[in-house]
């Protein structure tokens, strides 16, 4: 027995030095395909594994809560090794058939690749909830886009919530009403919609126009506006995310210790720093959305459509007319029915194919600001006098803009309206901004311009009376990585 | 008359360290010196080896000092040496020198000659987005008459009175409208800058309110970049004149004033530098003893292409290519020397691609004729302001009459610009020139609500520059009323070199 323990505790830390855990996946049986013999060619759709065929097994081979006494167990271990590069040595896949989850045992890279291949397949409902605040004071700095970062002095004057069906949505509930168009990113840790938000709140009219971009379950702050300068409106919008059967989105992976780690790690492979990839020779699987006829515009031209065999390029040899290497054991196919390629090929080759299809999961993670403040003077202003704080804020109206989609602001009906569209360098450091701006206070402006983000920057001035008025417009770059609790 | 002074100087960039690492990049694309992107076992470079911020990991190690003084490393924070970058950016080896980035302030502090300073501006501007803030004021002056009041403001006069006023930033070639809370003054224009950053061109319809009766304008003039110029609208009551004051100043993309962005040690000096460049060249001003003199002028970089003398003669292939796999660049003095410039012994020339400066030591004559080829070559007639007054002048002379009335707009030739004045005033007017100082021009005059199809006045006439013409009069109980036109035309080289000159009188 005391060989046992000894034996039994060894293991344990033998295990622990090789990093494995037992992660519980609520997935899709869509995603539990064949891999097909030779497969380099075109096929109408995945062939499903017929689960009856799968050997029973009796014990897990490793300790875990998501495996309990008498829980029917399908083994899918050599299928993980194949679809899911899971490791060859020590790395098991259960389908636990009592409880309808896969249980995988294995290290983190491991699971990195099983979350990325059952992610594609999961079915993503979306929940918006929209709180209206109003904040004590108007800065020309404005909010941040995290809850936390709100000052303590806010009053809540309206909420509505409401869930999409098939990404869409409408709600109106009298003071407040939204309409949303809105989807899960392919990480489904980022969402991405395109709303109206209509307030008749007294105190608190105004409607907004635009695209967004946050990450699942984490408050965002929208500031939206002030007119007088003495207090600003906001909205915090919330979107959560669920599965078939009311689980959140964050339990489709449930981790040993109950920690969330599937969603940290994603949350940082999303919108942390792009970090230079790193090529250790492994094999990987990826599959990419295209449009149906994309084969044909990779394909090099040369070939005759109408040649009389009738044969048409392997996505293979097309993707290999582009540059792409493959080693014996790599493939290619093209699912036709849902226009999905895969590809099994070494990290250096897939990083090349990806560049050639075209798929660019590190495009900008966030969203440009631009807020345009109406300051008031007793001087003309300057860039000195604004450094000197030598104005008094009237207005303000601030955009929370995906890189060249149209947004607009209203407040008060017609009291102030603003149109803009705006672009990000790539080097965050330029914003492109085009505007129509109309104020009863601050006049109107129909113009463009390339601001450097950060710098405030008077884009209208007028002498009214003895004093002088300016629309001041400062840009700035916001990135979901903020929401990351150390920037990493 | 623009003179090369050799020697080292000190001049401050305000540049961030990714600006300086873009026109870098930029640099080695255009000379071709970039790694072959195709090349097998292409490196990544990490992300994090350099702080953009900082510096660090980009520009040289932190220095303790400089290695020359100047008042720019007074409370300088860290500074970081950056000859290496500095010549990179530049795209030229030859130039001696020593670069400091003074981390804390964000300023570039480089000591050089002075064509180091020009490569390195340039090569800089070239990566910084250019816009415009268009100023549109409108003052009162007390009196009227039929003087011409027009001309560059280097300060508001005393006795003006601002009314109102409206600026607006835009980028060249971008219509752009803005308006006061109140509308009583409002702009739809557009502009465009010419390839030297000299000048504007401003189109559109400019308007204002005011209860004593506002004006609009709907016509296209010039101006300099960074001059405040003031043109006649007219007189309601012959008594005050409104006057109309635009102003373009070239903004950075943070708001700040491009002619600031590098300092000399005595400080601002882009903006004169941008003066001198605009004022005419006058051989007059040569003393008349054989000297050899020389003269600067800056070009499109693309200037060389424009001398060339036949580059495909008849019968040759244009798309043959070339002997030279290179394409041969011929000496200037060759190109200038076709073009029929005529070198002594002592001449010189010479063309710095970095800043598309070509700086000449030739005969008066020879120097004359090379501005003439440059102009004609490239296509400049020096800007001008064109403007039509019309008057109304209560009298039997209307040099010694009354002025009852006055309203005028600046224009430019083949444009019908129009103007209104009060509730009832409006005329429009195209004008042709030929080159004998005489202007064609069409007008039509309307006093009654602005209404030019209710026109008091049609007609087509040739009027001399710069004199008062009656174009119509009448007489009613005894009393001689004209009205009374007036074109004038102002180079506005000639203007920047009286401003200058005035200045230099008055300090």
């Amino acid at each position: 027995m005391r060989f046992f323990v000894f034996f039994l505790v060894l293991f344990s830390l033998a295990q622990e030095c090789r990093g494995r855990e037992a992660r519980s996946y609520l997935v899709s049986k869509a995603g539990i395909y064949a891999q097909p013999v030779g497969g380099e060619g075109w096929l109408q759709e995945e062939k499903l594994i017929d689960f009856e065929e799968l050997d029973l097994v009796t014990e897990a081979g490793f300790e875990s809560r998501f495996v309990g006494e008498g829980d029917e167990l399908r083994d899918l271990t050599r299928w993980a090794r194949e679809m899911c590069l899971l490791e060859e040595e020590g790395g098991r896949a259960l389908w636990n058939e009592t409880r309808g989850r896969l249980v995988v045992w294995t290290d983190e890279v491991g699971h990195r690749e099983v979350a990325r291949h059952f992610k594609q397949f999961l079915e993503v409902g979306l929940k918006f909830r929209v709180r209206v605040l109003k904040v004590k004071g108007v800065t020309m700095a404005g909010v941040g886009l995290r809850e936390a970062d709100l000052p303590e002095n806010v009053e809540m004057v309206g909420e509505i919530s409401g869930e999409l069906e098939e990404g869409r949505g409408q709600l109106d509930e009298g003071q407040l009403s939204v309409e949303m168009d809105a989807y899960s990113g392919a990480d489904h840790v980022i969402w991405e919609n395109r709303m109206t938000l209509r307030s008749k709140i007294p105190g608190a009219k105004f409607e907004i126009q635009g695209g967004y971009m946050g990450i699942i379950e984490e408050p965002m702050v929208l500031e939206i506006g002030a007119l007088g300068g003495k207090e600003s409106w906001v909205a915090v919008l919330t979107m959560a995310g669920v599965l078939e059967g009311g689980t959140p989105l964050r339990d489709w992976v449930l981790d040993e210790g109950g920690e969330g780690k599937w969603w940290k790690e994603a949350l940082v492979d999303s919108v942390g720093p792009w970090k230079a990839p790193v090529f250790d020779g492994r094999r990987v699987r990826r599959r990419f959305t295209v449009p149906p006829t994309f084969l044909t515009f990779i394909g090099s031209g040369e070939d005759d459509p109408f040649s009389e065999d009738g044969e048409k390029p392997t996505a293979m040899e097309l993707l290999k007319s582009n540059g792409v290497t493959f080693r014996e054991g790599d493939s290619a196919i093209f699912y036709e029915k849902s226009s999905v390629l895969e590809v099994v090929a070494s990290q250096e080759q897939m990083f090349l194919a990806e560049g050639i299809i075209s798929h660019s999961p590190d495009s900008m993670m966030g969203m440009i600001r631009g807020s345009f403040v109406l300051v008031e003077s007793k001087e003309k202003l300057t860039k000195d006098s604004m450094v000197a704080g030598r104005y008094w804020i009237r207005e303000k109206v601030s955009h929370y803009l995906l890189g060249g989609q149209p947004a607009e602001i209203r407040l008060r009906r017609k009291a102030l309206l603003s149109e803009v569209e705006a672009q990000v360098d790539s080097e965050d450091r330029l914003v492109e901004v085009r505007y129509d701006l109309v104020s009863k206070a601050g006049g109107s402006l129909k113009s463009g311009g390339t601001f450097e983000v950060g710098s405030p920057v008077i884009v209208q001035q007028e002498k009214v009376g003895s004093k002088w008025r300016a629309w001041v417009l400062t840009t700035s770059v916001l990135r979901l990585r903020d929401f990351l609790e150390d920037g990493e | 008359m623009l003179q090369v002074v050799c020697g080292d100087e000190v001049r401050s960039y305000e540049v961030e360290v990714e600006l300086l690492r873009e026109a870098r990049t930029m640099n080695l694309h255009r000379e071709g010196s970039v790694a072959d992107p195709f090349a097998e076992a292409a490196e990544i470079p990490p992300a994090d080896d350099f702080d953009l911020a900082s510096g660090v990991g980009w520009l040289g190690p932190v220095v303790k000092e400089a290695g020359f003084e100047s008042r720019f490393l007074e409370g300088a924070g860290e500074l970081r040496e950056c000859w290496r970058r500095v010549v990179e950016v530049i795209g030229y080896d030859g130039f001696k020198g020593k670069a400091v980035y003074d981390v804390k302030n964000g300023r570039l502090i480089v000591k050089g000659e002075l064509g180091l300073h020009r490569g390195l501006r340039s090569s800089l501007e070239n990566e910084m987005p250019i816009q415009i803030r268009t100023t549109f004021s409108v003052y009162e002056l007390p009196g009227a008459g039929l003087q011409d009041r027009s001309g560059f403001w280097e300060e508001v006069p005393k006795e003006a009175k601002l009314l109102r006023e409206l600026s607006w930033l835009s980028l060249p070639g971008y219509t752009t409208q803005a308006g006061s809370a109140d509308r009583s003054i409002w702009a739809e224009s557009e502009l465009q800058m010419d390839a030297y950053d000299s000048y504007v061109e401003i189109s559109g319809t400019f308007g204002v309110e005011l209860p004593e009766g506002g004006f609009t304008w709907k016509t296209g003039f010039p101006g300099v970049i960074g001059m405040r110029w003031a043109q006649e609208v007219g007189s309601l009551n012959g008594k005050t004149t409104l006057m109309m004051v635009s102003q373009a100043d070239q903004i950075r993309s943070n708001g700040e004033l491009w002619d600031e962005w590098v300092l000399k040690e005595e400080g601002v000096f882009m903006h004169e530098e941008r003066l001198e460049v605009i004022r005419p060249w006058s051989p007059s001003k040569v003393p008349d003893d054989g000297t050899v003199e020389q003269r600067r002028w800056t070009v499109p970089p693309t200037f060389m292409t424009f001398l060339e003398v036949n580059p495909n003669p008849p019968g040759s292939d244009p798309f043959a290519a070339s002997d030279d796999a290179g394409g041969k660049i011929r000496p200037i003095r060759e190109l200038l020397e076709q073009n029929g410039i005529t070198f002594r012994e002592g001449d010189s020339v010479s063309f710095l691609r970095s800043s598309a400066t070509l700086i000449a030591r030739l005969s008066e004559d020879n120097l004359k004729l090379l501005d003439q080829l440059i102009n004609a070559k490239i296509g400049l007639g020096p800007p001008q302001v064109f403007s039509v007054e019309l008057a109304e002048v209560e009298g039997d002379d209307f040099r010694k009459g009354k002025l009852l009335r006055k309203v005028g707009v600046v224009t430019r030739p083949g444009l019908a610009a129009e103007v209104t004045l009060g509730d009832d005033l409006a005329f429009q007017a195209e004008m042709q020139t030929d080159v004998n100082d005489l202007v064609e021009m069409r007008v039509i005059l309307t006093e009654q609500k602005g209404d030019l199809e209710k026109a008091s006045l049609r007609t087509g006439v040739t009027l001399r520059v710069g004199q008062a013409t009656v174009l119509r009069r009448t007489v009613e109980n005894g009393k001689h009323r004209s009205w009374v036109a007036t074109v004038r035309v102002k180079t506005l080289e000639n203007e920047v070199d009286e401003f200058l000159k005035q200045r230099k009188a008055g300090r």
